[in-house]
């Protein structure tokens, strides 16, 4: 493609380099004369703060008021851990079951499979969690920050998504590290990781456990106008450890969602036509690369059914799916029983399979 | 080349500030020619670039060599500021408007030539900003108005090279759609 340059005039762009370079390094030179005048007065200057220092701690030791002050969250580190501790309690309490070895060597034996199908039942527990985001909903303005005092947990955070309550107990010091556990209905997971603010660069790590799982999410913004959320996720789910990149961009009237794994990648954004709403999917999957319009409707047993219609190389593809989330209460009680009793979870499983199987039409083009 | 840089940065902040002169000299050209590109005003250009450099002077503790090259970490600040100074209305007014210029002192074929480019280079910069996403824009203006490449690109931006070349393919059809 060809690049885009504008005349330049040389003769102008010498003279202002030299403006440039003599009004850079005489403000570099105001900024170290300045620097070095309070180099000069440093030890002064410890000196009063260490004295003032020691004065306030004998007045708070003499007044017998407790030193404990609970230090305040801000919008920015609230915000951040709604959307993190949402994201993590949200993957590991679905406990992703990727699709299963025997499932996949039929899949593989059948050439009208699509590389989209075959990762279908992940990519549909991402795209459930992310929904909130693509729909452009801020889900974090509804969390309620309560104080918690003389309890185990210094701060309880409350928020709804899709109508499920997530309650986060979570402690902090000072330093930035935090301890905590998140609550969906029965579901408890323990949580820890950090926090880290320096001038406009703020980070944030947590990981959440649950039984042998864990999944660890890593935030870092460099710019406070950021249009573009960028996640680094690590987990092991069922003992398989995978890495993840999630990428939010917000527009003003469009948000769009990348995941990245490794090479594979989807692209996934939201537009409407005709007054629904349709999902829209770019993919690349072990080197296939692939479209899918996703439309989201109600049948008459008021389940949320997902339509896909995907586009693969030489394939065209219709599949209808339910909402995992529409068997919450039903897998709840499975999740419960599946941890006393592990043939009950070789049944669900065989379950999802069927799940996975039906209202398939394809078509060669 | 990129050790050259490392070690007049390292200089600059362990022991002679002044050598922060000779980063400014070797990139100010090429750095001029990708905001002026943008702004179509030398004096505007001459504002933005010393803000820049002060910038990029103040943050040089940060700059870290393992994550990208002195060159692509300098055009992450600079696409930053620029992009951010452009968003605001008033910029969008002044941007509107011609300075003078030698251009006197050419050929009216000159000038003529000049300003039919310059007024295409206009009209796809606005294009771009109402058809394109943000990041698609980002990358379409490091790809026309800058000399980086593909894989500098990906660099500065901090995203995957086979997201960028498709980022192009699918942005250089949405143009082309609208500037024809």
């Amino acid at each position: 493609m060809e690049k885009m340059n504008r005349e330049i005039n040389e003769q102008r762009m010498e003279i202002s380099k030299s403006k440039i370079i003599d009004s850079v390094m005489e403000r570099i030179e105001k900024k170290s004369s300045f620097r070095s005048f309070f180099k000069e007065f440093k030890a002064k200057f410890a000196l009063v703060f260490m004295s003032i220092a020691l004065l306030v701690v004998v007045v708070i030791a003499t007044t017998g008021n407790d030193p404990y002050q609970p230090i305040a969250l801000n919008e920015v580190q609230t915000k951040k851990l709604v959307e993190t501790s949402y994201m993590s309690a949200s993957i590991i309490s679905n406990a992703v079951v990727s699709t299963t070895a025997t499932q996949l060597a039929f899949m593989e034996l059948d050439d009208s499979v699509t590389e989209f199908e075959k990762n279908i039942d992940e990519f549909n527990y991402y795209f459930n969690m992310l929904k909130v985001f693509i729909d452009n909903s801020d889900f974090t303005e509804n969390a309620v920050i309560e104080e918690l005092i003389d309890q185990n947990y210094q701060y309880k955070i409350n928020y709804l998504v899709d109508g499920k309550e997530y309650v986060f107990f979570l402690n902090f010091d000072d330093e930035g590290n935090i301890t905590g556990e998140i609550n969906i209905g029965s579901r408890k997971m323990i949580v820890d990781g950090k926090f880290e603010e320096k001038e406009d660069e703020f980070e944030l790590e947590l990981t959440a456990r649950r039984n042998n799982d864990f999944i660890k999410i890593e935030y870092k913004s460099e710019t406070s106008d950021e249009i573009e959320t960028k996640y680094l996720i690590k987990q092991n789910i069922n003992s398989v450890y995978s890495e993840k990149e999630i990428k939010i961009e917000f527009d003003s009237d469009e948000v769009k969602v990348e995941i990245i794994q490794g090479e594979d990648e989807f692209l996934l954004e939201k537009y409407s036509e005709n007054g629904s709403v349709i999902y829209f999917m770019e993919y690349e999957l072990n080197e296939l690369e692939g479209e899918v319009y996703i439309t989201e409707s109600i049948d008459e047993f008021g389940k949320t059914i997902y339509s896909y219609h995907i586009t693969e190389g030489d394939y065209e593809k219709d599949i209808d799916l339910e909402d995992p989330d529409d068997d919450e209460d039903e897998d709840e009680e499975d999740i419960e029983d599946d941890e006393e009793d592990d043939e009950d979870e070789k049944i669900d499983e065989e379950d999802d399979d069927l799940m996975l199987n039906s209202q398939i039409s394809t078509y060669n083009l | 080349m990129h050790m050259e840089d490392f070690e007049i940065i390292k200089q600059v902040l362990e022991e002679d500030k002044n050598k922060y002169a000779l980063l400014i000299d070797k990139y100010h050209n090429e750095l001029f020619k990708y905001v002026y590109n943008m702004t179509n005003s030398y004096s505007e250009t001459e504002d933005l670039l010393q803000e820049i450099f002060f910038k990029i002077y103040k943050s040089l503790k940060k700059y870290n060599q393992k994550k990208a090259s002195f060159r692509t970490w300098m055009y992450r600040i600079a696409k930053n500021y620029v992009l951010n100074h452009l968003q605001s209305a008033r910029v969008r007014i002044k941007n509107n408007t011609y300075e003078y210029d030698d251009s006197i002192n050419k050929s009216s074929e000159d000038i003529e030539e000049m300003a039919v480019k310059n007024d295409q280079i206009n009209k796809v910069l606005g294009v771009m900003k109402q058809v394109l996403s943000p990041k698609h824009y980002e990358i379409m203006h490091l790809h026309y108005f800058s000399n980086l490449t593909v894989k500098e690109i990906s660099e500065t931006l901090m995203i995957p090279d086979k997201t960028i070349y498709k980022a192009i393919k699918v942005s250089v059809e949405k143009l082309k759609k609208e500037v024809t």
